[in-house]
């Protein structure tokens, strides 16, 4: 018995120490702490650490504030974090500054908690002109800048450029009819008939959509309320503006030539191993392919394919931004400090650099180093330039059930290449179907 | 006849082995390895570069040792209460009895993620955030545990009990020294199940955790890759390190969990 009372004063004991384990760090009183929770993980992880440890060093410790970066999982965890203090009463442990991507949107836009950086930029008479236009909109809600860019991408074509010198082929296809007769030329099959490589590889859904559908007449919008950026959106626009339509005609001509492959995961591997010649993905996705290619193979990029001539609008804006909240410890004032610091034309750069998503400052092109960085990776250029050439109007949609309209697209399309249907009847049941996911969000809203 | 069942059975454990040969293969790759054609199940170059790079890009070590702690101090714990309330409801009488065992039994029918916001606010509120009990209090009640021991511990007599108690032994003693041995099977088997469960547990650690040092092992895995890059290698590695100290309590403890899953106690 008394060996029982001894191990379970010594279990008590323990226990006691390990919440003691869990006390905060003590930091200097006069510090101002603010604490940035984020996602940047590998690569960006790295950048990440080494922004916030310039700042510490250099402006922090001149205006007396510390930067502590806490990476809080994937962005959808961070998310789910964040809501979970949000929904519970107290809100002293939210973090001063949150990073999301875009479809955390539609859960923090509306939150009380929620500082839109445009006030924190007006209180500093901070000129939000420096930030690229087409960044600023692409986390604008209401004519208001609810949170600061920070890891923004955007859509580019990868190619093959070791196989299209030997097809014979000179330039990157411009158009999805150009895109087919390249693919055509690309396809490569054995004695057996089978296809050892596919000229191209996609099945189109969201990320790709808000492009192809949105860069028709110059600017078209996939959804009312501008893609859900005045407010929440009450129904698609794609099949009355006859978007959907043309670009699914499009695509099934682009289908028909045999070249394409259905792939809708790991477009990446697919294409380092040679076995898709062409694919869509992210600017931040050039550093990760280079390097996975190695040097199998010379890689090229070019501007993301036009749905037709008619196509004018160009590329959006995707990836992440900052988001300020209001824990009540009164710090707006040394978080946006920080913000100004991470997102200044130098730090841009490094951040460029180290993770390939491209700065959102507009100082950023024109320093002497970024040149230079340009000179040696020239690949960066032609994302730039086409970034810069589109409409900064053209956005990302803001819409509930992000995931249900995700597959809801990729099926849609795939059903109609599968079991040859009309390109006007698959825009019609998509937009039946999504239709039926923002009623359904409307009605939980009370509207 | 014997030879399908051995031949069903090799194909069975090669499905299985696979992933575990290939995380321990993949540990050792070089980065093109991951993209080569045709698929690779050997480095081209083995090199123990993950591995330094994974204790070099997060504090694994801390990490490991974060989940060790909460997961041995989590079963511990868990068994404990396990135990407990199993030998009462299956040794006692007493009022209530019945609908307090199926209260805890319909527990089981709630998904966990359905709780999370609700149990973040009260781990929050005892303020045991950034701790190891903040980690592990959600899993210590384990209704699974409590019915599977309940269940065993009704396959032994009551009348062993009676009898011990008659003889002058008392609760614990009969507990310590006749029943759990008697169990060990089950025990073990929950034991093992619940270190394991506890120590790959991802979204609630990492809820209840701010701090870096308070880190598990499941977040170290994610910090270790970028989500649009290929860089395996380090993930691997980790898993690899992971893997390990379940692997091995599972193939010193094969014979009782054996027994546990065939057989039960017959008094014999």
């Amino acid at each position: 018995m008394r060996r029982l009372l001894i191990i379970a004063l010594l279990a008590l004991s323990t226990v006691q120490g390990l919440v003691a384990l869990g006390a905060p760090e003590e930091t200097p009183a006069q510090m101002k702490t603010i604490t940035w929770w984020h996602s940047n993980s590998g690569l960006a992880g790295k950048a990440t650490d080494a922004i916030v440890d310039e700042f510490n060093a250099t402006v922090g410790k001149e205006k007396g504030i510390l930067v502590q970066a806490v990476y809080q999982g994937k962005s959808n965890d961070v998310l789910t974090k964040t809501k979970a203090i949000l929904q519970s009463s107290t809100t002293k442990d939210l973090p001063e500054l949150v990073q999301l991507d875009g479809s955390a949107v539609l859960d923090i836009r509306d939150q009380k908690l929620l500082i839109p950086m445009e006030d924190l930029a007006k209180a500093d008479g901070y000129d939000l002109t420096n930030i690229l236009e087409a960044a600023r909109l692409s986390v604008t809600y209401k004519n208001k800048m609810i949170a600061m860019p920070f890891n923004s991408s955007t859509i580019l074509l990868y190619y093959n450029k070791t196989a299209f010198e030997e097809a014979g082929i000179a330039t990157a296809p411009k158009t999805l009819k150009e895109l087919g007769t390249t693919a055509k030329a690309l396809l490569k099959t054995d004695e057996k008939g089978k296809v050892t490589r596919y000229g191209f590889a996609n099945v189109p859904t969201t990320y790709e959509l808000i492009v192809w559908l949105g860069q028709q007449n110059g600017l078209s919008y996939l959804t009312d309320e501008e893609n859900g950026h005045t407010g929440a959106p009450t129904k698609v626009l794609f099949d009355e503006n006859g978007t959907m339509t043309n670009f699914l005609t499009r695509w099934k001509e682009l289908y028909a030539t045999g070249a394409v492959e259905n792939l809708t995961s790991d477009l990446n591997g697919a294409f380092a191993s040679g076995r898709v010649a062409m694919i869509v993905a992210s600017t931040s996705n050039l550093t990760t392919i280079f390097s996975m290619v190695g040097d199998r193979f010379e890689v090229g990029v070019a501007n993301f394919p036009m749905v037709d001539e008619n196509a004018t609008g160009g590329v959006n804006v995707g990836g992440g931004a900052i988001y300020a909240m209001d824990n009540g410890l009164g710090n707006q004032a040394a978080a946006w400090e920080f913000v100004k610091f991470a997102t200044s034309a130098e730090q841009q750069l490094k951040w460029h650099v180290a993770t390939g998503y491209f700065p959102v400052h507009v100082d950023t092109y024109s320093l002497q180093a970024f040149e230079q960085h340009l000179a040696v990776n020239p690949h960066y250029g032609v994302a730039i330039r086409q970034l810069m050439a589109s409409n900064p109007k053209m956005q990302g949609i803001w819409v509930p059930s992000a995931y249900q309209i995700y597959y809801a697209f990729q099926s849609g399309i795939l059903k109609m290449l599968e079991q040859d249907l009309g390109a006007e009847e698959t825009s019609k049941a998509l937009a039946k179907e999504i239709n039926s996911y923002f009623a359904e969000f409307l009605r939980m809203q009370g509207q | 006849m014997k030879k399908l069942v051995a031949c069903s059975a090799t194909l069975l454990s090669l499905v299985i082995f696979f992933p575990i040969f290939y995380s321990i293969s993949a540990s050792f790759f070089t980065y093109t390895d991951f993209t080569s054609v045709p698929a690779r199940l050997f480095s081209s170059a083995p090199t123990f570069e993950n591995y330094q790079r994974a204790f070099a890009e997060t504090k694994l070590d801390r990490f490991l040792l974060n989940s060790l702690i909460t997961a041995s101090l989590g079963t511990v714990l868990r068994m404990t209460i396990s135990v407990l309330a199993a030998y009462t409801f299956s040794f006692f009488t007493f009022k209530g009895r019945d609908i307090l065992f199926v209260l805890i039994v319909a527990t089981m029918l709630l998904p966990s993620d359905a709780l999370l916001i609700a149990n973040f606010s009260t781990i929050r509120s005892l303020r045991l955030t950034d701790s190891y009990l903040g980690i592990i209090a959600t899993s210590l009640l384990a209704p699974t545990h409590i019915f599977m021991l309940r269940q065993y511990f009704k396959t032994v007599s009551p009348e062993y009990r009676e009898a011990a108690i008659l003889e002058g032994c008392s609760d614990t003693r009969f507990l310590t020294t006749l029943l759990i041995p008697i169990s060990k099977a089950v025990v073990i088997t929950l034991a093992i199940h619940s270190f394991s469960t506890i120590f790959n547990d991802y979204l609630w650690p990492l809820l209840v955790t701010n701090r870096e040092g308070m880190r598990t092992v499941q977040v170290a895995l994610t910090m270790l890759g970028f989500s649009e890059n290929l860089d395996y290698g380090p993930q691997f590695a980790a898993i690899t390190l992971l893997m390990t100290p379940i692997l091995i309590a599972f193939v010193v403890m094969h014979k009782p969990i054996q027994t546990s899953v065939s057989t039960r106690f017959t008094g014999r």
